[in-house]
């Protein structure tokens, strides 16, 4: 289970991910970007067609699921799709193995110009759950 | 950051101390009026600039100007110039959208030409500027052709076709920065942009028909093209996809990097390596080459706009001149005297447009005389400037300005508090036609979500930081 909350930035879009797991935090993440793309877009569509495969190194988890996300926000430029389901083969702390699956779209709602490492801290909080802030450049 | 933190040095400019926080190597400049820093100050705009004040050799001062807003690192509307010999070059010092500016376009037409006509041509410049997303150009390139893009800027466009070549001198850089080696930049990149030029995209952006409402010094309008009530036409866009890949690419790598050079930035959207080490040179001449993307883009927007006016009036459209193109989000190696020295320094403007004064030898004849052209759009329904760089810009700021009103509402805000028919219901009435893709895009960039666009070029003309020619009033409005 995730949890996405909207917070207020001046300009660009911040998001709040709160997740019981890592792997859910690195879902929720996607998904969360995937609705700003493409607004509840993930919740309606379940015929997920399209498949993409994603290797990634980093130097720590923050930066591993910007990176991550960057990545799939390319993939969805050049693919004219949204990723809304994420399925992970391998997670360490710098290192990332997984498959993305979503649909192709005629358009955007939104444009993201990029996924920011500013404020993105994955951290484990006083419940016990996964969280980080994530800021979009709109 | 609270208030008692600044010094007030002048009516229009305050100061940060460099001795606020340890790591500071320079202060921090801010170009405000005191009935401005309200907004400045209930952001992290100015923390941002602190952290901005210590990068490795910055000069002289971290600056932001009155349009200033919290960015992601860098604050939006800020100026940072850092050595060449031993400064870094900072991608977030530019921004995701790189040569992110605007262009004006004079036409030979007054308002009492077109005043029928608006409605028709706010459509007609609809269909021919796509805007939005997943609106493709009419151009498809392949690889060999966008690398020839990445080189030649503008002149591309021009050798095509889709312009002309006196636009090119009256275009910053020429619309072309020399050094430009596609080599450096993506598949990625390359992919995304392979359908996006001639495309203005969403958020911002726009294409807007203006009347010259104003006119504030008649020698310097004279010189520029510009009369009270003629019609001209704003473009605001940038790079497009391909830009925000190199970024994004780029500042990938600086994370890896830094800590080779044992640079640890307080923000990692500050990432940044020395300027003349092997990453920082690449990443420069990726930049250019999404620079010269963005160039040749407003280049084919150019055309395109030359064709709906063609369309609406026929041959009494006339011809329509480029009057200038800048750049708002760039990084430019100049030279400018710090303590009393003649020094190279990579000059990055993020949200801040080059103002440079009279005598600049890059500038067209016509008006070399009167200063760089400066170019500022405003909100739709409110109004754009026109203003011209000046002597003092170049002590004062390294030769830079505002570049908009700058944000004041977040979009969530801003789309809770406006009704999008409504308001373009209401910018009708008020002379302003509004051609969107989305009352989502409506709302969020509605005149309420900016500061007052009067008091921000007030500002910069109060400082000296450029002079007041003319004020423009937005006809029509196309957006994504």
């Amino acid at each position: 289970m995730y949890k996405i909350d909207l917070l207020n930035h001046t300009a660009d879009i911040r998001l709040k991910v709160v997740a019981d797991s890592e792997e859910e935090l690195f879902e929720g993440s996607m998904t969360g970007m995937s609705s700003i793309l493409k607004e509840d877009l993930c919740l309606k569509n379940k015929d997920l067609t399209l498949e993409v495969y994603i290797e990634l190194g980093s130097m720590n988890k923050t930066i591993l699921l910007i990176d991550f996300l960057s990545e799939v926000l390319t993939e969805s430029y050049i693919n004219h799709a949204i990723f809304c389901k994420l399925s992970i083969y391998e997670l360490t702390d710098s290192f990332l193995k997984a498959k993305v699956f979503g649909l192709p779209i005629d358009r955007f709602d939104e444009e993201i110009k990029a996924v920011t490492y500013h404020e993105a801290e994955i951290q484990v909080n006083d419940s016990g759950h996964w969280q980080t802030n994530l800021i979009f450049d709109i | 950051m609270d208030k008692e933190r600044l010094q007030k040095i002048s009516e229009v400019l305050w100061q940060i101390p460099k001795d606020t926080r340890k790591d500071m190597r320079v202060p921090a400049w801010i170009f405000s009026k005191e009935n401005m820093l309200e907004a400045l100050l209930s952001d992290r705009s100015l923390d941002q600039l602190v952290n901005v004040a210590t990068l490795q050799g910055i000069q002289k001062a971290a600056i932001v100007m009155p349009d200033a807003h919290e960015g992601y690192g860098f604050p939006i509307g800020g100026v940072a110039a850092t050595s060449y010999s031993n400064g870094v070059i900072s991608p977030g010092g530019i921004g995701y959208d790189i040569n992110c500016g605007v262009r004006l376009l004079v036409t030979q037409l007054d308002y009492k030409d077109i005043e029928h006509h608006l409605e028709e041509l706010s459509k007609e410049l609809y269909r021919q500027v796509p805007s939005g997303l997943g609106q493709g150009g009419f151009l498809k390139l392949n690889t060999k052709q966008i690398d020839s893009v990445l080189k030649k800027g503008a002149l591309w466009a021009v050798e095509k076709g889709y312009g002309d070549h006196s636009d090119l001198e009256h275009i910053e850089s020429h619309g072309r920065l020399t050094g430009a080696d596609p080599s450096c930049v993506s598949i990625n990149a390359k992919k995304r942009g392979h359908d996006q030029l001639g495309t203005i995209g969403s958020g911002n952006h726009f294409a807007e028909i203006d009347r010259v409402e104003q006119v504030f010094d008649k020698g310097a309008a004279y010189a520029f093209g510009l009369r009270p009530d003629q019609i001209v036409v704003l473009i605001h866009t940038g790079s497009r996809g391909l830009g925000h890949q190199v970024a994004t690419d780029y500042l990938k790598l600086m994370m890896k990097s830094m800590e080779k050079y044992a640079i640890k930035p307080p923000d990692r959207e500050l990432a940044c390596v020395p300027f003349r080490s092997e990453e920082g040179q690449k990443y420069f001449r990726a930049m250019k080459c999404a620079a010269n993307y963005a160039w040749c883009n407003r280049e084919i927007i150019t055309w395109e706009v030359r064709k709906a006016m063609d369309n609406v009036f026929g041959d009494q459209a006339g011809h329509v001149s480029v009057l200038y193109d800048v750049a708002h989000n760039i990084a430019k190696l100049e030279t400018h005297v710090i303590a009393g020295k003649e020094q190279k320094v990579i000059v990055h403007r993020k949200g801040a447009t080059r103002a440079f004064g009279p005598g600049f030898e890059e500038l067209p004849l016509a008006f070399r005389h009167i200063g760089q052209p400066v170019l500022i759009p405003g909100s739709m329904g409110t109004a754009s400037y026109v203003l011209a760089g000046t002597e003092k810009s170049m002590e004062a700021s390294f030769g830079s300005c505002c570049h908009g009103a700058g944000r004041r509402l977040s979009r969530r805000a801003a789309k809770k508090q406006v009704d999008a028919p409504g308001l373009i219901r209401q910018l009708k009435d008020q002379g302003t036609y509004v051609q969107a893709g989305s009352y989502r895009g409506v709302a969020e960039e509605a005149p309420i979500a900016y500061k007052d666009v009067d008091s921000v070029v007030e500002t910069v003309h109060d400082a000296g930081l450029a002079k007041k020619v003319a004020r423009l009033r937005p006809l029509a409005v196309v957006k994504g």
